[in-house]
């Protein structure tokens, strides 16, 4: 529906970019579009889309690392105190990772 | 090449940490390190970027001359492709720093396979450890702004039942509060430090089999191929990893202000 909307005629607007109220056009932004020879609006995808995004892959590996990181040391901490002699770090290290799972699906994948 | 075979007496193999830390190049003494190769590229690189975008913004014209076209092309690239895509159209008032940043990193790092230049500020981790405070301060700056203290609760605590918080929890500080300035600087200080490494082996090792025995000069001739062509590889690390450190500023600063889940 929102794509119907964009190729109909054009809508009145005030300022020289797309979505982007004139006060908060900066002069690059004026240019911009002339000076690109590409005077469309960047394609700005319907306003309930996640952006497509390039960092996810990045975020996934900080939470599953953070989580074996956190946890294993936990353990450790608890390998030392009561002297399980590596148990308690190998448990740690694989509940963060259950975590780190975990955390990856719900900020992630919701 | 010439240079380096000049200066190849004083270059030991294998090459190590100590080539990182260059003599000052102010001719007078005292001044310790405070002025060396890696300052006066780091001065250059400002004054290239200040000085190529006053110029190519002071009098914009409708039909853009080159250098304006190129300006516009790299703001836009950034405005466009990273603050609005990642960000939303919030994110344009973050165009400016990422350029900045985006920038100032590019130049940095193209500096390791400039010749005569050929080592990058980006591989001392000074550089890169501001950069990446700057950015943490941003984001957090940001999520104080619009969230008010509760900004340190909607980055800590994910959409959970209760009683796996206290396991979710933890590996939320730790992971957005400690791994990622450590990690952005890291990243960067690590690829361009290691880029420096790998070119430096294979042209000193050159030289290193040369001197051993003539016998291995044809080694020599592949091992300074492999430079060459190392050396592209270093031009493709180097504007990958400054995409990646402003991805990411613009990941983390999304994140600052997403609504509540």
């Amino acid at each position: 529906m929102a794509r119907s909307c964009r190729l109909s005629a054009p809508r009145p607007h005030n300022g020289l970019v797309w979505g982007v109220s004139a006060g908060r056009i900066r002069p690059a932004d004026i240019v911009r579009p002339v000076m690109a020879g590409d005077p469309k609006p960047p394609p700005p995808g319907d306003p309930g889309d996640d952006p497509p995004r390039s960092d996810q892959g990045f975020v996934a590996m900080s939470y599953l690392i953070s989580g074996i990181v956190v946890w294993g040391f936990i353990g450790w901490l608890v390998d030392r105190w009561l002297d399980f002699g590596g148990v308690a770090t190998a448990i740690g290290a694989v509940i963060g990772a259950a975590g780190g799972v975990y955390l990856i699906a719900r900020r992630l994948g919701a | 090449m010439l240079g380096q075979a000049i200066a190849l007496p004083q270059s030991e193999f294998p090459p190590g940490v100590e080539d990182f830390y260059l003599p000052t190049v102010v001719p007078w003494e005292g001044t310790g390190y405070w002025v060396t190769k890696i300052t006066l590229l780091v001065w250059v690189t400002v004054a290239i970027l200040i000085i190529f975008f006053l110029t190519a913004y002071r009098n914009p014209k409708l039909v853009p001359t080159k250098r304006q076209w190129f300006a516009e092309s790299i703001y836009g690239f950034v405005r466009n492709n990273i603050a609005v895509d990642m960000i939303g159209h919030k994110g344009v008032r973050f165009a400016p720093y990422l350029t900045t940043l985006f920038c100032f990193i590019l130049l940095n790092n193209l500096w390791g396979i400039v010749p005569g230049a050929q080592i990058s500020p980006s591989s001392h981790i000074a550089f890169p450890a501001i950069l990446a405070v700057i950015s943490y301060v941003l984001f957090i700056a940001v999520g104080v702004q619009k969230h008010g203290i509760g900004y340190f609760k909607h980055a800590v605590v994910p959409p959970a039942p209760g009683f796996i918080l206290p396991l979710l929890v933890p590996i939320e500080i730790f992971s957005n509060f400690l791994v990622r300035p450590f990690s952005l600087a890291v990243r960067l200080f690590a690829n361009m430090f290691a880029g420096h490494m790998l070119l430096l082996v294979f042209t000193l090792g050159g030289f290193a089999m040369l001197n051993a025995t003539p016998l291995l000069a044809p080694v020599s001739l592949l091992s300074w191929a492999m430079t060459i062509a190392l050396t592209f590889l270093e031009a493709l690390v180097i504007m990958l990893q400054s995409y990646v450190f402003v991805v990411l500023t613009a990941s983390y600063v999304q994140g600052a202000l997403a609504d509540e889940h």
